[in-house]
């Protein structure tokens, strides 16, 4: 009696509330916005239940609490208002209104469950019994009031699991609605978040599974289980950036989330789903070529971006030289790009991190997926180990036919065979509530043959284990190993004299912790250490077969360690302010057994300048470089619907590819940081302003960036970069800038949904130096290779029916900049041509236009199997899109050639199963 | 379980992955006029060649030359070899004062008629082993067309230095072939045999730095196809070999790579190839060119066309060459005809009939449009 009572004087105020206008009529949505719009409250309900319903009252009634009994009366779907103006609604059963913590306090009642059995008739879960939910069905009582603290806050945590596989679903978002506040699940769909005690409306998040909304009673500290089921029904729409909500709300700066699902649905060349190329038309990231390797980001290049692969970073991201990316679309849940605000736990690269997850494996039962496309056939399996505790996936890929070098005109190229396969394995282990393990692997190979002659072999190969371990609900800590190997095998027998082989290869090995403490629900710390020893054999060159007059050559390996260790500490100061600010401390040390050349100082490093030549034995450090990154991001909430965020980060890099071509290929060299390279340090600071209109329906965007790199390296004219013993004579220093506008519309969801993306970007380099060798452009800033200004991306997916939608992609972006020659001349009687500022001119501007139907064949989920097709075209205007112009000078005259690689429009059709 | 079974992605036209190569002329409105310095001295007794010219704008196809200028190379014992101007920029030495000597340096000096003065580097005369043999083989190309075969001769050559010194070499080779007209006009048959001479105009380098011994071996040289006229009767080529300095070869690498070897998707950043020539006053006013100093070493070879496959079909060149024979035609008709752009050829009689020839063009009886009709003194008799 008294419950009830305490209940009646609290939301008797808000029982009082009037509705001021007659609103029969309304569909019940309608009427939800009205009230909303004029009374202090938020109503939190599903609208498949209300969907039919017409509001109708009798007009004399004003009272909102009376106008809700009597619209909702009869079907059985019933409400709740609580103090702070929400109206919960419930279907089938009424919610008994009461569960205040501190109400219970002074019951002191000990056995709750039977309390709240006799009054909620609700399922109440605490620490000890953990119960999994899979649908909003009703409210759920956490934790236990007699363990209530008086801090007046407890912590509710979980896992968050696919309902069908057990997989852990990554990156849901977990948002309390009350509250506005979440946080997201992290790789093993583990969350944890600290919020007052009392009721709370918490919704459940996910790209194409069935949102999830809990009502819950929080008491004490209590698990709450989540297994998320798929929409099956409804046709994805292209989800690419940051999560919902989280364009205002969360904190990052700079970061855009792909889900591999969504890529699917773009038009994609020759039916490969490529989730590189699906990252080139997000703002900020953008490539010097259809077909070349690698991504720039921000203005960086391309050995600037940290490529994760379960943590194992991933030296060469492209197969057959660029045409398609090495990371198969079938065993990816989800990547991150961070373009600015790099979390401290993250370092190495200068410009971005690129973060892949792999899937975990089914943990339930079997299954299998396969494929067959133009260009490659797949197979992944996935199924328990232990049911319902391990699981493993194994995902391989591989492509069955040369037909596409096959097509190409130039005979050297029709004579070339190439093959590539990729082959991904995860291994994952929940031990007990608080241990899980973690055991990936990967592999990618490249096999070319060109001409018939020199063949090409290049891989990766990855592996890396990772434990999990919850010291408690507000320590978390992961501890990895990693290895990763990228290795090359270039080979010519054709002429048994010259017969040659010449190797390159990688190492690194990692150690990494990283902690994640949880202080209160507003405040988190993140620490950890990561140690990483390279490896490098730059080159061995040597023949092969008795004929062979080559000399043997192989440099001498190259070792380098990098120790960081970080701190970072995230705070909500209030509801409009968030602030993060961390600390990574990096050291590198260059080891021997190396010589290392010094060259006389204010001198041109030429080899004939070499002043000294050391020796440096085995474990010596030969030079330590050292210093702080500094990572800021803040984050001022301006209105219900906008924020303002900024960052600054630095970013220090050790190693790095040497390439001076244009496009980067598998064969460059990667050089580590040593006593004549110093390492490559980038600050960046990134402001962004962010609305969303329609209620959260449409998100806008406005970012802009600076960033400074120094000691880019840049090259010498006819730079010899492989098996050079003087590589450092062939490098310039040089300094980098960059700035730029992202600006970004997007429709999340609804028929028609995508987004329109607008970048202006520029990107300088400059090389000065006392010597005119050492000089790029008489030492003035110049456009890099990828500084392409303007650049525009539209992505529109349109639903006509549920069956059938369109998808479109239309890329701008100003050309790239390009190098014409100055002056052409005479000399041993042939025409050459003479070149001095670089990228002074652009090649025409890049357009092109893609357009994908999807078909839905069949929609009831109670078939067996759903099949789908997919007609893509990709450049359907078949517009000339230029790589390249060059000139050759040939017998009397000097010409010039524009060079294209997708000429035509490529269409596909795929056709898609599922069980 | 739900899952994804991507069954079958299927074609329904790809056309083509098309890597597509087409002719592109940018208009390039800016122009750097620099002097060009080509300059070669060697260990043989002949007048050597000091070629100054301006660089063009890239359109243009004939170069302004550097007139008036005054041109001297000096050794490293003081000598002072002045070099005479001979019109079009060239400027000339004299044999009987200078010949060069394997293992002197050298430098050139030049001083424009605008008053500034030029200078190389020292560069030593280096020494350059024999030939070891210059041959080839009947080979057949592929073409752009899968169909098609492009038959004709693969030149090679070898060569190695005992002493281990050379590393570094380049060629140069003179063709030298004969070909006929398609027609002899009667009474002037010196005009239908004639031999045509041509200077490579390729970047021809090759290193040993990486092998074992200081050897090149089987190098292949020009590609003589059948769609010129080069192996119709019989051909010749002449090389000469150079040494290189590591400098010269670097200079020479980089002119190779950024004139004849773009268009792949992975072309290097074209950049100045700068020689080894610098203004003497303002080291940042750029020259092109080198001056070069190598010892030479020389080989002949003929390509017979009975060496060749019997069935070798050989373009003669004048596939365009038409005849037309009229029959005792009245001064009207002649007239007619040469109006309408036939050349007469000749006229003779035959059973009372009297016949005019006349052919579209000088150039398909008369050779010397295309050559000189003067046996080389060199050439072989056995083919007479």
């Amino acid at each position: 009696m008294i419950l009830l009572l305490y209940t009646g004087i609290i939301s008797s105020q808000i029982n009082d509330l009037t509705v001021p206008e007659n609103l029969n009529g309304l569909p019940f949505n309608e009427f939800v916005s009205k009230v909303e719009a004029r009374l202090p409250v938020r109503f939190y309900y599903d609208t498949a239940w209300t969907n039919p319903i017409i509001i109708e009252y009798p007009s004399q009634i004003t009272s909102l609490t009376e106008i809700l009994k009597a619209v909702l009366q009869g079907r059985k779907i019933y409400h709740y208002i609580d103090s702070e103006g929400n109206i919960f609604l419930t279907k089938d059963f009424p919610v008994n209104a009461n569960l205040s913590p501190g109400f219970f306090e002074k019951l002191e009642i000990s056995d709750i469950d039977s309390f709240i059995s006799n009054y909620a008739g609700d399922r109440t879960l605490d620490n000890e019994t953990t119960e999994s939910i899979t649908d909003d069905e009703r409210i759920i009582n956490l934790g236990q009031s007699s363990r209530s603290k008086p801090s007046g806050e407890a912590i509710i945590s979980g896992y968050i699991t696919d309902a069908e596989t057990g997989e852990a679903v990554i990156g849901a978002v977990v948002y309390i609605e009350d509250l506005e506040m979440g946080v997201v699940s992290d790789i093993d769909g583990y969350y944890v978040i600290s919020i007052p005690q009392g009721p709370h409306m918490l919704s459940f998040r996910f790209l194409g599974k069935k949102e999830i909304h809990q009502p819950v009673n929080l008491y004490s500290d209590g698990n709450l289980n989540i297994e998320m089921r798929e929409k099956i029904t409804q046709l994805r729409g292209v989800e690419i950036v940051a999560d919902r909500d989280k364009n205002v709300a969360g904190l990052q700066i700079g970061l855009a989330k792909i889900d591999v699902k969504s890529i699917r649905e773009l038009p994609a060349v020759m039916g490969e789903v490529d989730i590189i190329k699906a990252a080139l038309l997000l703002p900020g990231v953008q490539t010097v070529g259809e077909g070349a390797s690698g991504f720039n980001v921000r203005g960086g290049s391309t050995d600037q971006n940290l490529i994760l692969i379960n943590n194992a970073p991933v030296f060469n991201s492209s197969h057959l030289f660029g045409f398609f990316s090495v990371f198969n679309p079938d065993v990816i849940t989800e990547l991150k790009l961070y373009k600015s605000g790099i979390p401290a736990g993250y370092g190495g690269r200068i410009s971005s991190v690129f973060d892949i997850v792999t899937k975990t494996g089914n943990n339930k039962k079997f299954s299998a997926v396969g494929g067959i496309s133009p260009v490659t056939g797949r197979l992944t399996i996935e199924g328990p180990i232990i049911r319902e505790k391990a699981s493993f996936i194994i995902g391989g890929r591989t492509t069955y036919s040369d037909w596409i070098l096959n097509r190409l005109k130039s005979p050297s190229i029709r004579n070339s065979d190439a093959s590539f396969y990729d082959l991904n394995a995860h291994m994952n282990y929940n031990i007990n509530k608080n241990n899980s393990l973690d055991i990936s692997g990967y592999i990618s190979h490249d096999y070319f043959r060109l001409n018939s002659d020199t063949t090409y072999n290049y891989s990766n190969r990855n592996a890396s284990v990772l434990f999990k371990h919850l010291f408690n609900e507000k320590l978390i800590g992961t501890f990895s190993g990693i290895y990763s190997y990228y290795d090359y095998r270039i080979e010519s027998r054709k002429e048994p004299v010259y017969a040659y082989e010449m190797t390159f290869g990688i190492r690194d090995i990692e150690f990494k912790s990283d902690f994640t403490w949880f202080l209160r629900y507003n405040h988190k710390i993140n620490f950890g250490t990561s140690s990483v020893w390279y490896l490098l054999e730059p080159g061995d060159f040597y023949g092969i077969g008795e004929e062979s007059i080559i000399a043997p050559l192989k440099l001498e390996s190259e070792r380098g360690m990098e120790h960081s260790i970080y701190l970072a500490d995230e705070y909500t100061i209030s509801q409009r302010i968030s602030l993060y600010a961390g600390l990574r401390l990096s050291s590198f040390f260059y080891m021997g057994p190396k010589t290392v050349y010094s060259y006389y100082e204010n001198m041109a490093r030429e080899t004939y300048n070499i002043s000294d030549t050391t020796i440096y034995g085995k474990g010596t450090v030969i030079t330590p470089y050292m210093g702080p990154e500094f990572r800021f991001s803040a984050r001022y909430q301006t209105g219900a619907n906008s924020s303002l965020k900024i960052s600054y980060n630095r970013m220090r890099q050790y190693l790095h590819m040497m390439s001076n071509t244009t496009a980067i290929s598998p064969t460059d060299t990667w050089k580590l940081s040593d006593p004549n390279i110093r390492p490559q340090v980038g600050d960046q600071v990134a402001l962004g302003f962010y609305y969303d209109l329609y209620r959260n329906s449409i998100e806008t965007s406005l970012e802009v960036y600076y960033k400074h790199i120094n000691d880019i390296i840049e090259y010498k004219g006819g730079a010899e970069l492989l098996l050079n013993r003087n590589i450092e004579t062939d490098l310039i220093n040089g300094k980098g800038q960059a700035y730029g506008l992202e600006l970004m519309v997007r429709k999340k969801s609804g028929r028609l949904n995508g987004w329109i993306g607008y970048t202006y970007s520029r990107t300088w380099i400059r090389a000065s130096s006392n010597y005119p060798e050492e000089r790029i452009n008489n030492g003035d800033y110049f456009p890099a290779n990828y500084d392409m200004p303007h650049d525009l991306t539209i992505v529109g997916n349109y639903k006509f029916s549920r069956r059938f939608s369109i998808s479109s992609t239309y890329v701008y972006n100003t050309g790239r900049p390009i190098t014409y020659p100055v002056a052409k001349y005479k000399f041993r009687n042939k025409l050459l041509l003479h070149y001095t500022s670089r990228n002074e001119y652009r090649i025409p501007d890049y357009l092109r236009w893609d357009i994908s139907v999807n078909l839905e064949a069949n929609l009831r989920s109670d078939k067996l199997a759903h099949s789908s097709w997919s007609l893509s075209a990709y450049n359907v205007t078949g517009r000339d899109n230029v790589y390249s112009i060059y000139f050759i000078s040939g017998e009397r005259k000097v010409s010039g050639y524009k060079l294209s690689v997708f000429s035509r429009p490529i269409i596909t059709l795929t056709y898609n199963f599922k069980f | 379980m739900r899952r994804f079974l991507q069954l079958i992605a299927f074609i329904v036209s790809a056309w083509c992955l098309c890597t597509c190569v087409e002719p592109f002329n940018p208009d390039i409105p800016k122009y750097d006029n620099i002097l060009v310095v080509d300059g070669m001295i060697t260990d043989l007794e002949e007048p050597y060649y000091i070629d100054l010219t301006r660089t063009m704008p890239y359109e243009d196809i004939d170069p302004d030359r550097e007139l008036g200028a005054e041109v001297i190379v000096t050794d490293d014992q003081s000598n002072v070899y002045e070099f005479t101007e001979t019109g079009r920029g060239r400027y000339v030495s004299d044999p009987s004062e200078f010949r060069g000597e394997i293992g002197r340096n050298y430098q050139l000096h030049i001083i424009t008629s605008d008053g500034n003065e030029f200078e190389s580097e020292w560069i030593e005369l280096r020494n350059v082993p024999e030939i070891d043999s210059l041959y080839w083989t009947f080979e057949e190309k592929e073409t752009n067309d899968p169909d098609e075969m492009i038959q004709g001769v693969q030149m090679y050559l070898s060569t190695e230095d005992p002493e281990n010194d050379t590393w570094y070499y380049r060629w140069e080779w003179i063709e030298t072939w004969e070909f006929t007209t398609p027609f002899m006009a009667a009474g002037r048959p010196t005009l239908h045999e004639c031999w045509k001479t041509e200077n490579s105009n390729d970047i021809e380098i090759a290193t040993s730095r990486h092998l074992s011994v200081d050897a090149i071996k089987n190098h292949p040289l020009a590609f003589i196809s059948q769609k010129t006229n080069r192996l119709g009767i019989m051909y010749s080529m002449f090389v000469r070999q150079y040494s290189l300095s590591p400098e010269a070869y670097s200079f020479w690498k980089q002119l190779q790579d950024i004139n004849q070897k773009m268009g792949t998707l992975f072309d290097p950043t074209p950049m100045a190839v700068l020689g080894n020539i610098h203004n003497v006053d303002d080291p940042d006013i750029p020259v092109l060119g080198y001056f070069q100093a190598s010892a030479v070493s020389t080989r002949r070879i003929f390509v017979d066309r009975s060496d060749l496959p019997v069935d070798l079909v050989v373009s003669t060149g004048y596939e365009y060459c038409e005849i037309m024979i009229l029959e005792d035609p009245t001064q009207i008709q002649i007239d007619d005809v040469i109006r309408d752009g036939w050349v007469f050829l000749d006229t003779y009689t035959f059973i009372g009939i009297t016949y005019y020839r006349f052919t579209n063009a000088q150039s398909c009886y008369d050779c010397t449009a295309e050559g000189v009709n003067k046996m080389p003194s060199w050439w072989p008799d056995s083919k007479k």
